[in-house]
């Protein structure tokens, strides 16, 4: 059975004071099943991605919670945890079961409220994220161990810090017309410089900032002109030490070949990409993994005028996680509702043309667990 | 929010007073943290064994947003190193200026404070990595 997406929906991303949750699922939700036409009572299935509900919201138990708020009740309802990759892989499971005829329409909603908690706490609760007894209980944080990647690779590559920091340019270019998008202007490698680090030598505009959203796919196998038509999880060690070269990322390899076989396509086929840019560091590291760089010289592609909407292979079409902004758990399914809206042709300014075929990935921590899916215009 | 671990601490104890990792009775391979299984030939007859305590620097950070635990500390270096025996680990380097960190650099392991759970709570203790002035 082929998996469309049948329609989307999202929250601009930003600090929703006044919204809880749930309410800001019930939002991504309701547009993405008015824009299917499907009635709420012929929705089979819901699927709720969420990272960090626990420790920033007190909330657990969310599938059962954003079934009932949406008024879908009697049906299955599931949360999906899997850090930062918790999008992803709550698409890759409906599109496990819809390719198997389990079910006919999934409900897939990513959501995270992240400005309830103080800075603080936001710091602790990515750190879930990572080794737990040999990482965040000496005092690891996620931004440090980038931190201590990106080191790594300018001494190993001798590449230009700038050009690493271009990521988050292209990014911020990229989401100037996006009404979603967290942070909807540019800036420039010096703005990214006089940021203080957050880790050194890593920039605080080099990461993602806290923000609340909620993305919701209504998937059906019935119909749809945004096909899913590869979709992959790969897992690997989990703390990054112990990988025979921590430069380079095995799950995102792993997934996306898998996923290319697939869809019997290559790298080259791919028109756009979404990646997963919770850090300019990692976004070199998974353009290398994918395949659209050598291992080791990301950094050259990233510094040469790559990746904004008129080139040859845009990434990041709305902002990316830096300009678009990531609610952890909903990322991943920004990423895939921004896909269809390009092969849709409703991405309005930041259209792209010709786009055929988009590749999301959607990661956790260091590259832990990779997800990628890939669509295409029918 | 930080909520007192203590039975986390108190298991793990052995680990962040001397650090152990397991050695593969079939085939030698060497793992840090410990392992059941052998990741290269799938042995479960492994063995513990002393890590090495000295290393060399691979890779570090300054931590400037800690997580809770940590929030007094901050800023503190935190390394990626290498041990003599080709194990890899992450810790904290302490009697040292970030400016003076460098590639290359020699290590060697101490036991230091890690954070104190609360005012009235347990005070928890940590491998973390000093430099090696023994060597110079």
């Amino acid at each position: 059975m082929p998996v469309y997406v049948a329609g989307y929906g999202f929250t601009k991303v930003k600090e929703h004071w006044n919204s809880s949750l749930e309410e800001l699922a019930v939002d991504a939700c309701l547009e993405a099943v008015d824009m299917a036409g499907v009635s709420l009572k012929n929705i089979d299935k819901i699927i709720v991605a969420n990272a960090l509900g626990e420790y920033l919201n007190r909330k657990g138990h969310l599938g059962a919670l954003i079934a009932d708020s949406l008024g879908v009740l009697n049906k299955t309802a599931v949360r999906i945890e899997a850090g930062g990759a918790s999008g992803g892989m709550a698409i890759h499971q409906a599109f496990v079961e819809l390719k198997a005829g389990e079910a006919n329409n999934i409900l897939v909603c990513g959501v995270e409220k992240m400005s309830d908690a103080l800075p603080s706490a936001v710091y602790t609760a990515r750190a879930l994220m990572i080794d737990r007894q040999y990482l965040s209980a000496i005092g690891a944080t996620l931004e440090a161990l980038e931190a201590i990647l990106l080191r790594l690779y300018l001494d190993r590559y001798k590449a230009e810090h700038d050009n690493i920091m271009n990521l988050a340019v292209i990014s911020h270019g990229n989401a100037v017309n996006a009404k979603h998008a967290q942070f909807p202007r540019a800036i420039t490698i010096e703005t990214v410089k006089k940021s203080p680090y957050v880790a050194d030598p890593l920039h605080l505009f080099e990461v993602t900032a806290p923000a609340d959203g909620a993305a919701a796919l209504l998937l059906s196998n019935s119909s749809g002109e945004a096909e899913i038509i590869a979709s992959s999880a790969a897992s690997d060690r989990f703390r990054f030490f112990e990988r025979d070269d921590p430069l380079w990322l095995e799950s995102v390899y792993s997934a996306v070949q898998s996923a290319y076989a697939q869809a019997k396509l290559t790298h080259d086929d791919i028109d756009f990409i979404e990646l997963h840019d919770v850090s300019t560091i990692m976004g070199v590291l998974e353009l290398e993994a994918l395949s659209f760089a050598d291992k080791g010289t990301g950094h050259k592609l990233i510094g040469d005028k790559f990746g904004d909407l008129s080139s040859e292979k845009p990434i990041n079409t709305f902002g990316g996680l830096k300009a678009r902004g990531d609610p952890i758990g909903a990322t991943g399914i920004y990423q895939v509702a921004e896909i269809a809206a390009q092969l849709l042709n409703q991405a309005d300014k930041n259209q792209l043309d010709n786009a055929r075929t988009g590749l999301a990935l959607s990661l956790s921590g260091l590259g832990e667990l990779s997800v990628i899916n890939i669509l295409r215009k029918k | 929010m930080s909520r007192e671990m203590v039975p986390e601490y108190w298991r793990n104890k052995h680990i962040y007073l001397r650090p152990k990792g397991t050695v593969c009775r079939d085939c030698g391979a060497k793992y840090f943290p410990p392992r059941k299984v052998c990741l290269k030939c799938g042995s479960r007859n492994m063995e513990e064994y002393e890590l090495s305590e000295k290393g060399r620097i691979l890779s570090w950070s300054v931590v400037r947003y800690p997580t809770e635990e940590f929030a007094k500390y901050a800023p503190y270096i935190l390394g990626l190193i290498e041990l003599d025996d080709g194990t890899r680990l992450v810790a904290q380097v302490s009697d040292v200026s970030a400016d003076e960190m460098h590639v290359g650099m020699r290590v060697r392991l101490a036991i230091r404070k890690a954070f104190e759970e609360s005012e009235s709570g347990i005070i928890r203790y940590t491998y973390k990595f000093v430099p090696d002035i023994s060597e110079k």
